[in-house]
Parts: structure tokens; sequence; C-alpha cells
């Protein structure tokens, strides 16, 4: 190991001083061969050409080609010096004093500009780096504020879970009790008048509505398995449409259909779905109140729309591979408040007096929606009323938590 | 026993006024004679005295629930062959293993269940008996 060293440091010294004389030996000879030509206009023509080539390099922070200009600089100076030397020209001091006193200040100058622009650019890579820190807090304090959200949801739906499971044997016994009893009444030819029968039916229809609320929220705290097949999407619109049809009629709401015709099967959980669009259905009838317009759309579109459910339209001529649906449910109603959007999906929100809203609508859509690996959003539209939207893969992905063994389906 | 053509139920449920209504209800079809019983425990003792043609079954029970009791009734080679009705209230079917309308096997409703169903259903499996 030890040869090396020592024959570099007797090989290094030599070596470079040869490359070194050689080097200077250029300019050298170039000065004492063109020192002859070198009068005071030259050199003046040559400073004039020089010095903004430097000052531009310098300020282009180009080194090697500032170094070289100042090497040419130095090289005019000692060329002009040299042919006094040699007598081609007469000593013009206060000239020579001129030129080296404007090269010294270009010099001081130059430095002056270095510093200003390391400054400028020191400042500026702060800036930059307070602003990626203040963009890195923005963002880890949103990821934050998100992951909090969804831990009180998540909190919220695991004490609804608990809750439900206790509330449901406690209040479906009595509820046994209510129905078995109302039933024998009407059985037994028990209801002497009118008005008794219709108190029996009114108090009936009321165990059946308690037994509903109960088990939508079973159903939402504890969802079963997914039961996924293929469907024909508008089959199930229409079946859907078919439930709320009394619902629809009873007031003037017109219903339009814009159903996509030749839509490839969708593999989804049929009952759940329906759930989804029937909530979605009763929000919008329910919304108008009386009179306006509902209108159901169905067309294909594609996954990648999934990120932006609402600015779909736009990117709908450039879909490439069209593996999802879209259902549309437009509204003509009121639509929904600025400050109250956010809280649509919470269970349990509701505008709704009591009686005629649980707020389990959304939240449960949301749900089933998101089992799916789907999306539901909720926009008010810019000509009034509501635009809710689901998307859905014609084959979702298989890591939702449903699981479509045949034998786990649950009877209904 | 006075007529031959009632059905026997026995009916095992915690809470007394669900069955008393539904004894009354069941009774008043003038299609079944009906045995009540509250305490999970006395079921089998129950179904031994009283031989009915259905055996309707509540799931949670305090003191016993209603799958095991069904096993012991399966067991039993006096009673294995009548058939069980479960009755629940939890409709969360992933929490008691159901599927395919039956539990271990069993049919189950729902409570709280339509009259006019568990007779449909009551004489649908003591029909073939
Ligand atoms: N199409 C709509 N137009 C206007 N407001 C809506 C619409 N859809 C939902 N909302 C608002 O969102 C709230 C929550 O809706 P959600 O479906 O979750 O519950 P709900 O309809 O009140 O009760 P439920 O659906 O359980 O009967 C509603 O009370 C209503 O204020
Ligand atoms: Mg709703």
């Amino acid at each position: 190991m030890q040869p090396i060293p020592s024959q570099v440091m007797r090989t290094l010294p030599a070596r470079a001083l040869a490359l070194s004389a050689a080097a200077l030996a250029v300019p050298i000879l170039g000065i004492v061969f063109f020192s002859e030509s070198l009068d005071r206009y030259s050199v003046l023509l040559w400073t004039l050409a020089l010095v903004p080539a430097f000052l531009l390099a310098y300020y282009r922070s180009w080194p090697w080609v500032s170094l070289a200009l100042a090497a040419g600089m130095a090289l005019l100076i000692a060329g002009y010096l040299v042919a006094i030397v040699r007598g081609f020209e007469a000593p013009d001091w206060p000239f020579l004093v001129f030129v080296v006193s404007a090269y010294i200040a270009i010099a001081l100058g130059a430095g002056w500009i270095g510093e200003l622009r390391e400054s400028a650019a020191a400042r500026q890579t702060t800036r930059q780096e307070l602003e990626r820190a203040y963009e890195a807090l923005q963002r880890s304090h949103a990821e934050l504020q998100a992951a909090q959200l969804q831990l009180i949801q998540a909190e919220k739906l695991e004490s609804v879970g608990r809750l439900a499971a206790g509330v449901a044997h406690e209040v479906k016994n009595p509820l046994m009790t209510l129905l078995a009893g109302i039933q024998y009444l009407q059985k037994q030819g028990l209801a002497t008048n009118a008005d008794v029968e219709g108190l029996l039916v009114d108090m009936s229809t009321a165990v059946k509505r308690a037994d509903f609320v109960i088990r939508e929220l079973l159903n939402f705290s504890s969802p079963h398995p997914l039961d996924m097949k293929a469907n024909d999407l508008n089959d199930v619109v229409e079946r859907t449409l078919g439930l709320v049809k009394h619902e629809v009629d009873r007031v003037r709401i017109t219903v339009v259909r814009e159903l996509g015709e030749g839509l490839p099967p969708v593999t989804f959980d049929a009952y759940r779905i329906q759930q989804v669009f029937l909530n979605l259905i009763m929000n919008a009838a329910q919304a108008m109140d009386g009179s306006g317009t509902l209108t159901v759309r169905t067309r294909l579109t594609s996954a990648s729309a999934l990120g932006t459910a609402a600015g779909n339209r736009a990117t709908g001529a450039v879909m490439s591979n069209l593996d999802a649906v879209l259902i549309e449910v437009d509204d003509t109603g009121p639509g929904i408040p600025a400050d109250k959007l956010p809280k649509i999906y919470d269970p349990f929100f509701t505008t709704k007096p009591t009686g005629q809203g649980t707020g389990l609508g959304l939240s449960v859509a949301l749900q089933i929606v998101e089992m799916h690996g789907g999306k539901l959003s909720i926009v008010n539209r810019a000509e009034g009323g509501v635009r809710a939207t689901v998307l859905l893969r014609l084959q979702p992905e298989q890591d939702t938590h449903g699981d479509d063994r045949e034998e786990t389906r649950p009877a209904r | 026993m006075e007529t031959t053509a009632k059905k026997r139920v026995l009916l095992v449920d915690d809470e007394p006024t669900i069955t008393r209504t539904v004894k009354l209800y069941l009774e008043g079809t003038g299609a079944f004679e009906v045995r009540t019983e509250n305490q999970g425990k006395q079921a089998i003792p129950a179904a031994r005295e009283f031989r009915p043609q259905v055996i309707v079954l509540d799931i949670v029970m305090p003191d016993a629930d209603g799958g095991t009791i069904a096993a012991d009734i399966k067991a039993d080679p006096d009673l294995k062959d009548t058939p069980i009705l479960f009755l629940t209230a939890l409709v969360s079917q992933s929490e008691v293993g159901a599927h395919r309308g039956k539990i271990g096997g069993h049919p189950f409703l729902a409570k709280p269940v339509d009259m006019d169903k568990l007779v449909d259903t009551l004489n649908a499996l003591a029909g073939g008996h």
C-alpha cells in the first residue's frame, strides 16, 4: 500500500509544475509577440469588449468564462506594460492608472453584485423553505383534522352499533307483544266500531314503523356481508321507482327517466343498492314538498371519474375505458343550505319533523356505496335543487367488507 | 286435548307478555292448543310432558339460550322429531349465524312477527306430523 502515495507525492508536483509552466508559457509568449501591436487604442478597444463580456458572464454565474475574461484583462494590462518596456509604446502613466483603477472598480463592483445576488438567492431559498414548511404544516393540519373527523365518526358509529344491538332486543320484544295484541283484537272482531278499527290500524302501522327504524339502525351499525351479483341497473332503478310510486303519485311530482340504453351488467348487492336509490329518491321527493320534477339518470362512465363525481361531465368525452356506471337523482327542491351540507351524512342528522325523518337515510346510503367501493356525492345544482350522484364500478374490487359467499346471504 | 284436530304448540319465551298474547291469538284462531313456558330451562321437561307438534323458541333468554335448548331437543330421543321454530329479536343475522332463513338448520321469524305469518309457519311445520 505504501509505494503508491509516495510515488504520487513525488510525481505530482513535478507534473503540476510542468503543466502550469506550459499553461503560463502560452500567454507570456502571446504577450511578448503581440505586445508590438498593443497601443493605447487597442488596449482601450479590448477593454471595451472584455469588460461588458466579463460583467455579463459574472452576472450569469459562468465561473469559468468570468475567470477566462478576467485573465484576459490581466493579460491586456501585462501586454501593455511589456509593450512599454520593449519600447513600442511611449509610457502613458495616467492612462495606465485609469485602466487599472477601472479594472479594480469593476472587480469590486462585480464582488458587490455577487454579494447582492447571493443574499437575494439566500432570501429566496429561505422564503421557499418557509413556504414549503408552511404548506407541509397546512397539509398535516388538514390530515389531522380529517383523521379526527373520521375518529369521531367511527366512535359515533361504534357507539350507535353497541346501542342498536342492545336497543333492538329490548324494543323488539315489547313490539312483539303490541303487534300480537293488536292483531288479536282485530282478528277477534273486538273492534266494535270504525273508530276502534282505525285506531288498531294506526297502532299496527306505528309498531311496524318502529320496527323499521330499529332494523335500519341495526343494518347500519352491523352491516351484513354484501351479496354481489350481476344486475341490470335500470331494472333496479325501475323497481325502486315502483316502490316509491305511491309517495310520488300522492303529490304532483313529475318523474323523468333518462336511463342509458344498452348498459352492461353491474355487480352489486341489489337489495342494498335499491336501499340507496330509495333513500335518495325519497329525499328528493320529500324536498320538493308537493310539486316538482324528479329526474333519474343512468349512464356508462369511467371509474377514474370516481375522484371527481361532480366534475364528471367535463371529462365525459375523453373517457377511455368505460368501467363504471353513474346514477343521478335530480330534484327541483330548495337545495341544501351550505352550513348543513357537511352534516347531511351524519347519523341522525335531519331537518325533518320527528316521525318523518330519522336522519339515517344518507348515512346508510353512504355506507352501502362505500362498501361497494363506489362514490356518493350530494351537491346543490346551479339551477336549484339537489343532485345526488352514485358511481359504481361494473366489477368492484373484492376488498370491500362484503363477501360474496352464497351461504352467508342473510334471509330477509 | 278435547279436539285432536288442534295443533299443540309449546311456546318458550322469557317475556310473559309475549307468551300471553301469542297464546291468546293462536288459541283464538281455534286451530291451536298452546302451552307457554317462561323459563328456558323448563322447555325440555315441558315438552316431554306436553308432547307438542311444534316448539317455538326465543333465542335470547336470561337463563338459557335458544340454540342450546334446540340442540338438547334434537339430542332427546323422544323429542328429536319435533320441529323447532325460532323467534328472534336480533335481526342482525351475522350475530346469530343465520343464513337462508335458518338458524342452526331451524327456521326463524324476526320479532315483531306478523301473527298471520306465524300461523302459516306453524301450520306448515306441524302439517307433516
Ligand atoms: N334532495 C334533498 N333536498 C334538500 N335537502 C336534502 C335532500 N337530501 C337530503 N337533504 C337534507 O339532508 C338531511 C339528511 O338526510 P337523510 O336522508 O340522511 O335523513 P332524513 O331524510 O332526514 O331522514 P330519513 O332518510 O332517515 O327518513 C335531510 O333531513 C335534509 O335536510
Ligand atoms: Mg332521507
